[in-house]
């Protein structure tokens, strides 16, 4: 029975198959369990193969009466025991798409976080400077200089009674370059100014230096 | 299901990059825009000025001061190639990693005040070369051991060298006093605030040699940065006629010093007066 099995198998040596196939010939009994379990070989080989789903062995774990562990166990399992991650190109590349979303979210976030901790952090506190000029008899006499990137128009003097013409700007401590303008065309110098510089174009500005109080 | 990944994660990436990056600056280059259009320039010189002021957005001048320097430019009704020209050597500058902010206000200034467009090519172009130098010296000063100190310094601090050398100041002087300033183990604000008072006292008439034999001195006595700003506001008021320490600059005086100041030649005529105070509040 033994030999008919490896003869099944196909581990037996040409003299030894010629062997067992002389007295198979010669015993009916033996025979018959041949061809039997011939048929049952035959009939394994032409059965459908069904493929196992992935998740098999975990279901089948699954169904299995749990085993009763502990809280401790529980814990300990929870962050220690190794896990099987099962992936494929798609579930990858939506994994990739999201890390890029949150890293950019985050990434503006934290630009816009900045942003709005800068506008509602205390401004660098700014010191009111007051200029005066004598100019009784201009019409219109305003202030350009670094601090309003020298433009004309932005802000205008007020002419008191006396003649004198006043006004008061909010700057941050710095040193400023200015020059007052009347009537949009004529650049002064203020006479009282703390120092004086060059502009390079044949000008004297007045400088400030507005210091922390 | 993969299609719809990738139109949700294009959407996504569009919402997250996409629309803050075409509102940044787009809004400054649409007014210039209409500025420009409504300009009496030819179409070609609107093109190329259009290039020209994306070109300067884009290598990360403030579109605020661009608008500027084209308004002024054309209210004082200056060809397109002349504006294009302003910012051009802006751009330049930026370009270089120099700070773009000297020559930025040196052209605004020079075009509120009227001066014919080649004098400020001619004073920017200077002031650029000299932004140079003095990149290339604050830069050896930071490599031989003094301390940077914070982000913005090391821009103020080639301002106030750049400064130092439109008021002729030799470069050599300057390395000397920033050999000093390394010897004594001071950081880079300290070079700042000691080339910055030096260049002052030069402005207010002192000689350069005395102005810097002056500094040299308060370096090696360990004058800190506050005394070294009180000696120039002492020495500069002593050399303005020892009117007294501030002048006119804290006392807010309506009219202080008319008449006197005025004929000094400084308030561009007879009869006018002025001074400046610090007061008031603090915001």
């Amino acid at each position: 029975m033994e030999l008919i099995h490896k003869l099944l198998d196909g581990e037996v040596s040409a003299e030894e198959k010629k062997e067992i196939l002389d007295r198979i010939d010669s015993d009916p009994v033996l025979k018959m369990e041949l061809d039997a379990l011939s048929m049952a070989v035959h009939i394994v080989e032409k059965s459908e193969r069904l493929s196992v789903p992935p998740s098999f062995t975990s279901n089948v774990m699954g169904k299995l009466p749990a085993r009763k562990s502990s809280y401790r166990e529980k814990v300990w399992d929870f962050f220690f025991k190794d896990r099987v991650l099962r992936w494929n190109m798609v579930t990858a590349a939506a994994a990739v798409c999201l890390a890029i979303i949150i890293f950019a979210g985050v990434f503006k976030f934290q630009k816009k976080h900045d942003l709005i901790s800068y506008t509602n952090m205390p401004v660098e506190s700014t010191i009111t400077v007051k200029f005066n000029l004598y100019v009784p008899d201009a019409k219109k006499v305003a202030i350009a200089g670094d601090f309003n990137k020298w433009k004309v128009d932005e802000n205008i003097m007020k002419k008191q009674d006396n003649g004198i013409w006043t006004i008061e700007i909010p700057l941050k401590p710095g040193a400023y370059n200015y020059m007052f303008v009347a009537d949009g065309k004529v650049w002064m110098t203020d006479p009282n100014a703390e120092s004086y510089q060059d502009d390079g174009f044949g000008y004297k500005n007045s400088v400030l230096k507005v210091t922390k109080l | 299901m993969k299609r719809l990944l990738m139109f949700l994660t294009i959407i996504s990436l569009l919402m997250v990059y996409g629309i803050p990056m075409a509102e940044t600056g787009q809004k400054a280059i649409e007014e210039i825009g209409l500025s420009i259009e409504k300009s009496a320039f030819s179409k070609e010189t609107k093109t190329s000025l259009l290039k020209k002021v994306n070109n300067a957005v884009n290598a990360g001048i403030q579109p605020d001061d661009i608008v500027i320097i084209v308004n002024s430019g054309m209210r004082q009704n200056l060809d397109g190639k002349a504006i294009e020209g302003f910012i051009d050597i802006a751009v330049k500058v930026k370009n270089q990693n120099l700070p773009v902010r000297p020559v930025l206000d040196r052209i605004q200034q020079g075009l509120s005040k009227g001066v014919p467009t080649d004098r400020i090519m001619g004073v920017t172009g200077m002031l650029a070369e000299k932004l140079s130098v003095a990149n290339t010296i604050v830069n050896d000063l930071i490599k031989s051991g003094v301390k940077a100190g914070s982000g913005t310094a090391k821009e103020e601090t080639v301002q106030t060298v750049a400064r130092a050398l439109e008021r002729a100041i030799p470069e050599n002087i300057i390395t000397q006093i920033g050999i000093r300033v390394r010897k004594h183990n001071y950081s880079l604000s300290m070079f700042d605030r000691a080339i910055d008072t030096m260049t002052n006292l030069v402005g207010s008439g002192m000689s350069v040699e005395r102005a810097s034999r002056l500094i040299s001195k308060a370096i090696d006595k360990g004058y800190s940065e506050k005394d070294m700003l009180r000696m120039e506001r002492e020495i500069a008021s002593e050399l303005k006629g020892g009117s007294g320490i501030g002048g006119g600059a804290g006392t807010g005086a309506p009219g202080g010093g008319s008449g006197t100041s005025g004929g000094s030649g400084m308030g561009g005529g007879s009869g006018m007066g002025g001074g400046s105070g610090m007061g008031g509040g603090q915001h």
